[in-house]
């Protein structure tokens, strides 16, 4: 089986076209590595090779580009908790990239692979799709022609569910990137008019005790904005294995907010909020709208003093 | 494949499979046995190496990923057979059992003290998350990373890392 490493776009690209089909494409390989122990031995009857992507430079600069962020897409998660930025405009997503798994893993791990293998428990996801993120990708080429590049919603990326069995056994359900063998995700967008709203706030939170290192239970992003004290509008995801995926619209307009710390006391009502019973089970998606709407709303009464 | 790279401070042309694991060339081939596979799937952090000077998993790493780059074990942080303060500091303060996760815990805790000289303790246990150890209970060792941190060059600083 070929192992092919390309440092350059322009490499990269050529080979895809040529040979993309036969190929798998990797870059950080932490979720490959640990799901299949005999990699590639699992993916030989599907593949002839290994792109590896992720020394290719090109593909990890984070940048501000008219007034929109991007992060490539072998951008090591590990940056993205020391990026001055996002630390500024989209916290949540410095907190959601802490939130991920261990340090060693976040030092090699890209923020394509985790949004490509579709975690339900990847704070990653979660935070980027309540930020309204879109993906950059490179499309195969076809009849002789370049691949061409593209933008879509986050949202769309994923079709339905895939399951994976393990080398040991174990099965693993996640969302299903519908991404062919030769699309290349080239970055992920954070538009401006999230980011630079006046009044934009963010936050990520984990609402389950972690239930191991890869499993962060259920996970939750808000972003929303505030002016003048008042809210103006907020939306949340939550996502984790037993709910999947749930956008819901947060009716809070025009709640006054009167503390400038509210969101550090949020991130502390979040808290004292225990799902513990429900690690095992896990909270239906109704269940969870409800109570995520109940506590947040709730908190914000409670902040208020009603 | 030719896999160019340094292996503590020494730069090595290897022959290699480029889908052999990091973990076990080092091993079975060179023989450099500090690195433990505990579960080979990144979650214990017996096998913590540093890659570039940044803690990872070497059992999640490729030969092929490795091209180029500058892999550190703990074999290669010792001088002259001499413990680091670090080491001492864990053998002062109890914090070894069996050891088995020990390799893994003195390189996540140097890279932090090489990042942060004076990591307070909530710092140390973010950087122990990694890591499993069945014996100690871990307070030994962040007590030992502790102690081996410098302390804060000012009251304020104090003041602020009490404050977080």
């Amino acid at each position: 089986m070929e192992f092919i490493s390309p440092k350059y776009l322009t490499e990269a690209f050529e080979i895809l076209d040529e040979k993309g089909g036969e190929l798998k494409i990797c870059a950080g390989l932490t979720h490959i590595l640990r799901f299949y122990s005999d990699f590639p031995e699992e993916l030989s009857n599907f593949y002839k090779g290994v792109l590896h992507i992720g020394d290719m430079t090109p593909l990890a600069e984070c940048r501000e580009e008219s007034g929109r962020y991007s992060i490539g897409a072998v951008t090591k998660i590990a940056a993205l908790e020391a990026d001055a930025y996002l630390a500024r405009y989209a916290p949540s997503v410095l907190d959601a990239a802490h939130s991920t798994s261990t340090p060693q893993i976040r030092n090699h791990r890209t923020v394509g692979g985790e949004i490509a293998w579709g975690s339900y428990h990847s704070p990653l996801i979660t935070t980027f799709m309540a930020l309204k993120a879109k993906v950059r990708i490179r499309l195969r080429s076809s009849r002789g022609q370049a691949g061409r590049e593209e933008n879509i919603e986050l949202v769309d990326l994923y079709d339905g569910e895939i399951e994976r069995s393990s080398t040991g056994g174990g099965q693993h359900t996640s969302r299903n990137a519908r991404t062919k063998s030769q699309d290349l995700i080239l970055k992920f967008i954070l538009p401006s008019e999230v980011l630079h709203m006046p009044g934009a706030f963010s936050f990520f939170r984990a609402l389950t005790p972690k239930i191991s290192t890869e499993n962060s239970g259920v996970v939750l992003a808000v972003s929303g904005v505030a002016q003048n004290g008042v809210i103006h509008s907020a939306s949340m995801v939550a996502s984790g294995l037993w709910i999947g995926t749930l956008e819901a619209k947060l009716p809070l307009e025009g709640v006054k907010m009167s503390d400038a710390h509210i969101f550090e006391r949020l991130y502390a009502f979040c808290d004292r909020y225990s799902f513990d019973r429900y690690r095992r089970e896990g909270p239906s998606a109704s269940q969870l709208g409800l109570v995520v709407f109940g506590l947040l709303k709730e908190g914000f009464s409670g902040l208020l003093g009603r | 494949m030719i896999i160019e790279w340094s292996l503590n401070g020494r730069p090595l042309r290897s022959e290699v499979s480029p889908f052999r694991r990091l973990l076990d060339y080092l091993r079975s081939d060179l023989k450099l046995l500090g690195a433990k596979e505990g579960c080979r799937e990144g979650k214990c952090g017996a096998c913590t190496v540093w890659i570039d000077g940044q803690v990872a998993n070497a059992c999640l790493k490729l030969m092929g990923q490795i091209d180029g780059k500058e892999v550190t074990t703990i074999e290669g942080l010792n001088e002259k057979e001499r413990f680091t303060p670090l080491q001492e500091a864990f053998l002062t303060c109890s914090a070894i059992e069996c050891g088995f996760c020990i390799p893994g815990m003195i390189m996540t805790g140097t890279a932090l003290l090489h990042q942060d000289p004076n990591p307070g303790r909530l710092e140390i246990r973010e950087a122990l998350k990694g890591h499993l150890c069945a014996c100690t209970g871990y307070q030994k060792m962040l007590d030992a990373i502790e102690g081996v941190a410098l302390p804060p060059a000012s009251e304020g600083q104090a003041r602020m890392r009490i404050r977080r």
